[in-house]
């Protein structure tokens, strides 16, 4: 049966892409290093526009007369007051443009300007080398270096050091643990219990946030915070998962970027922490099946985030704790062996296995 | 009828959701069509292999080990039609749930006229109506078309204008259409299928298609008091199937070997009440439920028309859509073990982040069976708000969706079923536990007995055949005398008390005669009129009387709660 995946690598060769909702205005080159956070691509999209009815407004008989009258082209950008049409003559009447923009089509009399857009900035997600760029919508980095992919995040992407305030990978950050030396830094912690200590650490403007668990009721705290917060296990006060907690430890004072946006399985993108290492990783793949000796961690409340060791898996269904019947691992965690359905288990690769490139 | 070998199809029915990929053999034994065996994978329309391919191939190779039969040949094809050694099956349908939940912007004339029935068609598919602007609409031009270009819609559905009726307005909502397509990259314009006054087929396809792909169908209201959404939703479904083509890699490539071209699990489902409403008891309607990982649907039939009803949500990948607008509070009162709202908040966030997982504990499944509760409820009462219900009652009620299938008892299926449905009347509760429901809609396109001979069989379960009277007496009141007479003679009878609930034993395939009186103050017909005595069919929880009242309303206090809840299972069996 095919396994779900969760990487938790100390060294691999990462490869991710980004893409633009629609070509733009690329401003990385092919070779290029990038930081995490560093703008690759821009675009502007339009979200607002008026009409202007020439014939109408000039009181003209018919659309032909007032595209005579139109003293502009399409793709010219009009200034504040700018004059669309003028009848000319002693008691000439004029018709203004109501708001500055760009002059989308000029049709049957009327003028479409495009006063509002939105503009769309493509940051990287991770530090590395910029090694494709595709039809000025869609750029590849590469990087090689720690891998931890986590379960949820806030949206945002930020770098700084990395710097472990967990005394245990279920410790809760407080005020206390925030202060001068935390400034442009990620923090690491277990958890946290309380929207207060997510707004001081905004304000003690750290670089990003890296915890294990967060109660659910925080969601809207976290989303409003300027500074990214990754989640690596779940919802609740359970901690980091041990293999990510070491790894995060063993890292502390490297340079580490988050990219805490939200999962989207139909892309294949996940929250990601990334620390660059000058040691060339390999590739990893993906794939794999549930068989005995594969560490797991658990997905599904109540047993979310804890990690183990499969020691029997059984593809025939198997009567469940629920009562129901399904799948299921025989996995050892912390010492006692408990019956876990199989799609409630992500393999925790952090072996480098054969090369094969991700999305 | 039976069916002879010589006209007899094998057939395969692929049935692909967000979660499972499911195969299903259909062949003639003993004379007739029966399930032969399901193949169920877990879906790849995710990583790593972002591909429905590789689940529909494990499915397959899953059917061929249990049925023993060779269905691919060595290059991993399937093989249609079958050979003179048995080898493959002769026909192949599909049904999808899995694609993307789709916005939708709606365009019609009048709120109580195209624009309402535009709106009805909308609900028929998996997606979400975001905007929708009718011919009285109070916001400008400008303030229209910003909507439109926000709401981002992957469809427009666009209404207006009996035959030869309105044309004037329907031509300028097609300009404002424009103006907004002229404001949209060209790859991100949405298709738009016009279902409005034929005359003005030709003026509106010239100005649309301009901009994007512009399907047509029959008008859906061709006269200001005739609709014909199942009709015109025949035709979406294929602009449906199209758009949904790029967002499920693979389909359009199973859609090549198909012998109808794939269809969405609900409108399918929906020929099949379609056909139960036509057979079935005129007097009754014909409902089915499915909660599904990403979306749920309802269907209701009622004389040979359906409405069908989609959700954008359910208990896996759906799960974030329905915690949107809170409900926490609501779910929790289903629930019959104390658990924090904290902790309860967290399991079901949880759930968002591992989609497919599966309850482990029973902790965890009374949770998953009380959203299921709650998701029931919320999809009465927007039918009710939609005026689809039918005041005569629904005979039978059809249930599917593992959700609402596996449970670990059928006591807490039919608990869990009765909690949230809350049906009136007299009514059978049926399950499709195999998930074929969707399947044999497919497949009526291409064997049209096959769904025929197929309900009649063991296939579905009859969960139970469930009194709900409705009584103004108090708690603790004789509200109902029940006599059953068995087949053999036998009989049994109660008493039943408001507020509680009652089995009386019946077996699967056995019928029996129902004698109810009803006390003072106490109805169960929607009409007021008990008939002698009902013939009843058997099922696994035998004839249940539920006299808890409707409403039901849920203790506020938890132990009171969990002992009610407990006295309930024990009632029933359990």
């Amino acid at each position: 049966m095919q396994a779900q995946v969760l990487n938790i690598r100390p060294l691999a060769r990462i490869r991710r892409s980004h893409r633009l909702p629609v070509p733009g205005n690329v401003l990385v080159r092919p070779g290029q290093n990038v930081s995490s956070g560093d703008l690759l691509a821009e675009v502007d999209l339009p979200i607002a526009q008026v009409t202007v009815d020439v014939v109408r407004a000039l009181g003209l008989s018919s659309p032909q007369e007032a595209e005579h009258l139109i003293q502009h082209k399409v793709g010219e950008r009009l200034e504040e007051k700018d004059i669309i049409a003028e009848t000319g003559g002693l008691f000439s009447r004029v018709i203004r443009t109501p708001a500055p923009g760009l002059i989308l089509s000029i049709k049957d009399g009327s003028v479409l300007i495009e006063t509002q857009t939105r503009h769309i900035a493509l940051e990287a997600r991770l530090p590395g080398l910029v090694t494709e760029i595709q039809k000025n919508q869609k750029i590849v980095i590469e990087s090689n270096g720690t891998l931890i992919q986590g379960s949820w995040g806030n949206g945002k992407v930020g770098s700084g050091l990395l710097v472990n305030k967990s005394e245990t990978r279920d410790s809760a950050l407080t005020p206390a643990n925030l202060g001068l030396d935390t400034r442009n830094t990620i923090l690491v912690a277990g958890t946290c219990a309380d929207e207060a200590t997510l707004n001081q650490a905004a304000q003690a403007a750290i670089a990003g946030l890296i915890l294990g668990s967060i109660p659910s009721r925080l969601i809207p705290a976290a989303e409003k915070q300027p500074y990214p917060i990754l989640v690596t296990d779940g919802f609740g006060l359970m901690g980091i998962n041990e293999l990510a907690y070491q790894l995060l430890s063993t890292n502390e004072g490297r340079e580490t970027s988050i990219s805490a946006v939200l999962m989207d399985a139909r892309k294949g993108i996940r929250p990601e922490i990334v620390i660059a290492l000058p040691v060339e990783g390999q590739t990893f793949n993906d794939a794999c099946e549930y068989t005995p000796g594969q560490t797991v961690r658990v997905n599904a409340y109540p047993y979310a985030g804890e990690t183990g060791i499969i020691e029997k898996v059984s593809t025939a269904n198997v009567l469940l704790p629920s009562g129901l019947r399904a799948p299921a691992a025989e996995v050892r965690i912390n010492q006692v062996k408990k019956v876990i359905p199989l799609v409630n288990l992500e393999v925790i690769s952090i072996e480098s296995e054969l090369s094969a490139e991700t999305k | 009828m039976s069916t002879t070998v010589l006209d007899a199809v094998s057939l395969i029915a692929l049935d692909l959701g967000s979660v499972n990929t499911r195969a299903h053999l259909f062949d003639v034994a003993d004379g007739q069509y029966r399930i032969i065996a399901s193949g169920s994978t877990a879906a790849t329309i995710t990583a790593p292999f972002f591909d429905i391919g590789e689940s529909i191939y494990q499915a397959l190779d899953r059917l061929q080990k249990i049925t023993g039969r060779i269905l691919m040949d060595k290059e991993a094809n399937l093989i249609l039609p079958s050979q003179a050694g048995g080898e493959g099956v002769d026909r192949l349908v599909v049904t999808y749930s899995c694609g993307k939940p789709l916005n939708l912007v709606t365009f019609g004339l009048l709120g109580d006229a195209s624009l309402e029935s535009v709106n009805r068609l909308a609900a028929t598919i998996f997606g979400k109506l975001v905007e929708s602007i009718g011919v009285n609409d109070r916001r400008s031009k400008d303030a229209q078309a910003d909507a439109v270009l926000n709401a981002k819609p992957d469809l427009i559905l666009f209404a207006g204008g009996t035959d030869n009726g309105a044309s004037r307005s329907v031509l300028k909502m097609a300009d404002l259409m424009c103006r907004v397509m002229q404001m949209m990259p060209a790859e991100e314009r949405p298709a738009v299928f016009f279902t409005g006054n034929q005359a003005l087929i030709p003026a509106v396809k010239d100005k649309i298609e301009r901009f994007t792909t512009i399907d047509m169908a029959p008008n859906i209201r061709p006269q200001i008091d005739r609709e014909e959404i199942e009709k015109v939703g025949t035709v979406l479904s294929q602009v449906v199937n199209r758009i949904q083509s790029t967002h499920v890699s693979g389909l359009d490539r199973i859609a090549t070997i198909c012998n109808v071209p794939p269809e969405p699990s609900a409108s399918a489902v929906g020929k099949i009440v379609r056909f139960l409403s036509v057979v079935n008891d005129p007097q009754k309607g014909v409902l089915s439920f499915d909660i599904g990982a990403g979306s749920s649907s309802v269907i209701s039939g009622f004389a040979g028309k359906t409405s069908v009803n989609t959700f954008p949500y359910g208990t896996g990948s759906g799960m974030s859509e329905f915690l949107k607008k809170g409900r926490i509070e609501q779910i929790r009162q289903w629930l019959p073990k104390g658990i924090s709202l904290e902790d309860l908040r967290d399991a079901l966030y949880q759930k968002t982040l591992s989609p497919s997982s599966i309850p482990a504990t029973k902790e965890a499944l009374l949770i998953e069976l009380a959203v299921a509760r709650q998701m029931l409820r919320e999809m009465v009462h927007e039918l009710r708000l939609r005026g689809v219900l039918t005041a005569g009652g629904y005979d039978p009620i059809l249930v599917s969706g593992s959700t609402l299938t596996r449970a670990a008892s059928p006591q807490q299926i039919l608990l869990t079923l009765l909690d949230g449905i809350q049906p009136a009347g007299i009514t059978t509760l049926v399950l499709d536990k195999h998930s074929i429901l969707a399947s044999l809609g497919a497949a009526a396109a291409v064997q049209p007995f096959l769904p025929v001979q197929v309900l009649e069989s063991t296939a579905f379960v009859n969960l139970a055949t469930v009194v709900n009277p409705v009584s103004e007496g108090r708690t603790g009141a004789e509200i109902i005398k029940v006599r059953l007479e068995y087949e053999s003679g036998k009989f049994a009878e109660v008493d039943v008390k408001k507020g509680t609930i009652v089995a009386l034993p019946l077996k699967q395939g056995e019928t029996g005669k129902l004698y109810l009186e009803p006390q003072h103050r106490t109805r169960i017909e929607a009409s007021g009129l008990v008939e002698d005595f009902y013939k009843v069919n058997g099922g696994i929880c035998g004839v249940v009387i539920d006299g808890r009242g409707r409403p039901l309303n849920m203790p506020q206090d938890e132990l009171k709660r969990e002992e009610l809840y407990n006295s309930w299972v024990i009632a029933l069996g359990g």
